[in-house]
């Protein structure tokens, strides 16, 4: 190979240009076409609930100032209202045996 | 026997895929897949050909929204399929499972005939197409995996530079000077395998 020049180097590839193109002829079943395409399908799915999280994660954040906006604006409604006093009148129905007698009458 | 009218064009094809009709891609593979398998073929080990063929329409179904319809869409599916076979043996090559044959003495009188025979037919094996094929898989196993997309695209296919350049994804000055450096590379490793024998 010393004495290797550009014709020798030439005549080397085309030998090897030829058992390279006969590797075309290799069989290779069709099998391979229809497992291609539950890859294909399987990627499609990971891709759609890849895509569904990352919608939801979009609404969460999203709807996050509207959920602080309605908590300031019960609390200010709680306050305004009595809830206080209808609590404190269930308090005392619930301990007195007297109505609750009367509630069975009336029920009955 | 389908006339124009029924055979769906490759864009709406891709139209429909994209839209979320998965199946539809499956015309594609039918239409393509010969081509697709025949690049494959040449880049890869056997044992590998179906796994990287199935990789290299994966990544042609993710790449269908980024296709703008403009060039050709074979240059554009060869284009992918390279790329494929190119990170199969970057992969290989970081995990070093690359197959090395050793040389033996008939590698290295095939290579002597080579050089000095007047012609090497390769008809039959008498002409050492065993020798020229081992040869050829041991001297792509000594190059890094840029040097042998270049020498199986440019050397053995016959590329031109602004072709590989395309296929690959590289300036054309890149592949110009690689495949420079190249034919001094191998032809070192082609001496090297002469002394060896």
């Amino acid at each position: 190979m010393e004495k290797t020049g550009e014709k020798e180097f030439n005549k080397i590839i085309r030998a090897f240009k030829q058992v390279y193109h006969e590797k075309e002829d290799f069989q290779v079943p069709d099998k391979w076409k229809s497992k291609a395409m539950n890859l294909i399908r399987k990627d499609a799915r990971m891709q759609f609930q890849a895509g569904f999280l990352d919608t939801f994660q979009r609404f969460v954040w999203r709807l996050a100032p509207v959920s602080c906006v309605l908590l300031l604006l019960l609390g200010l409604i709680m306050s305004q209202t009595d809830i206080l006093s209808d609590y404190e009148l269930a308090k005392i129905f619930i301990n007195d045996p007297s109505d609750l007698s009367f509630i069975t009458l009336y029920n009955s | 026997m389908p006339n124009e009218s029924t055979i769906a064009s490759d864009s709406d094809i891709i139209k429909q895929v994209i839209n979320g009709r998965i199946n539809a891609f499956e015309s594609l593979i039918k239409r393509y897949g010969d081509f697709v398998l025949r690049i494959v073929k040449k880049h890869i080990p056997y044992n590998e050909i179906e796994d990287v063929t199935q990789n290299a329409f994966l990544r042609i179904y993710q790449s269908l929204p980024m296709y703008k319809g403009t060039g050709d869409f074979k240059s554009w599916l060869s284009s992918i399929t390279v790329r494929t076979c190119y990170d199969y043996w970057r992969k290989a090559y970081k995990s070093r499972e690359i197959p090395m044959n050793a040389i033996t003495e008939n590698h290295q009188k095939w290579l002597e005939n080579a050089v000095t025979d007047q012609s090497v037919s390769l008809r039959n094996n008498r002409g050492g197409k065993k020798e020229a094929t081992e040869l050829l898989e041991w001297a792509l196993g000594k190059l890094s995996p840029e040097d042998r997309m270049i020498l199986e695209l440019v050397y053995l296919e016959g590329y031109s530079g602004r072709e590989v350049a395309a296929l690959l994804g590289w300036s054309i000055s890149n592949v110009k000077v690689r495949s420079f450096r190249l034919k001094r590379k191998l032809k070192s490793i082609l001496k090297t395998a002469m002394k060896k024998g």
